[in-house]
């Protein structure tokens, strides 16, 4: 589903953050990305969603080389994707509903169609009551919440999720790892980056784990440590 | 892309010119100022071309007549002139005639009139011709004429009159271009002002999977309806400006006053056109400079 071949990835400014990084994620697999701050893991996830593009190497996604995409591909793309920002990325104008709207207009739902599911999934984040909020005026556990809905609400084949929990508390953290479960085992490939030891110790899933922009281990099964 | 899209490219249209009211009243506005000053410039370069165009049309083929031409000679050469392509009139002017109107001209040189004394001009026919461009074809035809004794034609003014309206179109179209260039430029820039912060709006919506349309649209819209509104505040602007300039100016310089062909509902609808598209391009040209990818 998602092939990394060789990737380096150096930003403008010089510094290397991927360093020949290579693995390759199966459908339907849970995986874990983790490792110290400043260790590439945010880099690898925009490396999937092409919001950066390797300086070096393959990045595959359904069998797609995706380096090589004329813009409206890079969309198609996206839309297969569910993305769960590290920094939210809401829109500030537009309401939590409006933003979560937003994801299912793109693939031209119907209004009603987008009025249901967009109801459910903030039930199931826990918003239905902050609906009519912008994003200014909600807390940051609650904006991470709408970013969360947003990705859920195409029902994606594939989820990436920047730290989704790293605003939570600890009962919400493990509301919503309940939730990414579930939606795992009924087929969506999950890649998240995360810094959350217990979760990750109790998930009990593949763990990738980033130092300096390189992969120092790579298990199944695997524990934060 | 579905019905759906059309209504919600209107949508986000609409919100984006009323949420970001002032920049969208400086874009409005600037677009507006733009306009009348290109309505300016073409009405000018239309007063002048019409202006040069009417006095060439004035030119006439003088052609004098031999002293003892009779009557009916005279007739049937007028006839006969009459009926050359390009022919618009032909005026009989007596010799008396002549004579009284070339006193008339020098009536402040008696100098002049004294040596002349007698009068020595003959008969004459002024010829009006259709346009300008006849007059080589109407001389060569009078040329073999019996009964004439020698043809005038203004061929040296029409010529320089004719390379001068080649001059005033050439200069008047490149001015008006390099104007619409750098009203473009200027209009790419004001909607910068009032895009410039939802540039990253943009960059979500985009890795939310929104494609070229679901995002240009509105944005390239909202550039058009600015470019609506601005055409029709410089419309009226610039029709206000006219009738004054008209009234208070034009009246007292009789030589433009001759027939210009300015419309004022085509250029009003000119206008407020070349303002939408200029507004979408615009629009389209930032929106191809700052979007990634
Ligand atoms: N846009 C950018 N331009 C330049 N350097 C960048 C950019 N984004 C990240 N970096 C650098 O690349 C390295 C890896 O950053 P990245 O965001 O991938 O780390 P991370 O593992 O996600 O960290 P964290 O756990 O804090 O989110 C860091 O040294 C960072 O400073
Ligand atoms: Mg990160």
């Amino acid at each position: 589903m998602i092939e990394f071949r060789n990737v380096i990835k150096y930003y403008g400014n010089g510094v290397l953050a991927l360093e020949d990084v290579s693995f390759k994620v199966e459908k339907g697999e849970f995986v874990f990305i983790v490792g110290p701050t400043g260790m590439g893991k945010t880099t690898l996830l925009k490396l999937i969603y092409r919001e950066e593009l390797p300086t070096k190497g393959k990045v595959i996604v359904g069998g797609v080389d995706i380096t090589r995409l004329r813009s409206y591909q890079v969309a198609l793309l996206r839309r297969r994707l569910g993305i769960v920002f590290q920094d939210f990325r809401l829109l500030p104008n537009r309401t939590v509903y409006e933003n979560v709207a937003f994801a299912m207009e793109v693939l031209g739902y119907s209004k009603k169609e987008i009025r249901n599911r967009v109801g459910r999934v903030l039930d199931i984040v826990g918003l239905l009551h902050k609906s009519n909020c912008y994003p200014n005026e909600l807390s940051g556990g609650e904006q991470q919440r709408t970013s969360i809905a947003r990705a859920l609400v195409n029902n994606p084949p594939i989820l990436i999720a920047d730290e989704p929990t790293g605003n939570l508390d600890i009962a919400t953290s493990w509301e919503i790892m309940e939730f990414l479960k579930r939606i795992n085992s009924r087929g969506t490939t999950i890649v998240m980056a995360t810094h959350n030891k217990e979760i990750v110790n109790a998930m009990r899933q593949r763990v990738i784990g980033l130092y300096n922009g390189r992969i120092v281990r790579d298990e199944y099964n695997g524990s934060y440590e | 892309m579905r019905v759906l899209s059309i209504g919600y490219i209107l949508r986000e249209a609409w919100r984006g010119l009323t949420r970001a009211r002032i920049s969208s009243f400086a874009a409005i506005g600037i677009i507006a100022f733009m306009l009348v000053l290109l309505g300016i410039v073409g009405y000018i370069f239309n007063l002048v071309n019409c202006t040069f165009a009417g006095v060439s049309n004035q030119l006439e083929i003088i052609v004098y007549l031999n002293d003892n031409l009779k009557a009916e000679e005279r007739k049937s050469l007028k006839d006969n002139i009459t009926s050359i392509e390009g022919v618009k009139e032909v005026v009989y002017i007596p010799k008396n005639e002549a004579w009284k109107r070339f006193k008339e001209t020098f009536k402040g040189n008696k100098l002049v009139l004294e040596i002349i004394g007698e009068n020595p001009l003959p008969d004459s026919f002024e010829i009006k011709l259709i346009d300008r461009n006849y007059i080589n074809y109407v001389s060569e035809a009078l040329r073999d004429m019996p009964g004439i004794k020698d043809i005038d034609v203004p061929l040296d003014i029409a010529n320089r009159l004719n390379s001068l309206i080649k001059w005033v179109e050439i200069g008047g179209t490149l001015v008006i271009l390099v104007f619409i260039g750098v009203s473009l430029f200027i209009i790419s820039n004001v909607i910068r002002l009032s895009f410039v912060s939802r540039i990253r709006e943009l960059e979500i919506m985009q890795l939310v999977g929104a494609t070229g349309i679901f995002i240009r649209g509105p944005f390239i819209l909202e550039g058009v309806l600015c470019g609506f509104f601005g055409g029709i505040i410089g419309a009226m602007v610039f029709n206000a400006l006219v009738y004054l300039f008209n009234r208070y100016i034009l009246s007292s310089f009789p030589l433009f006053s001759t027939a210009t062909n300015f419309n004022p509902f085509t250029s009003s609808l000119g206008l407020v056109l070349f303002g939408m598209m200029v507004g979408g391009i615009g629009s389209a040209i930032f929106l191809e400079r700052h979007l990634k990818r």
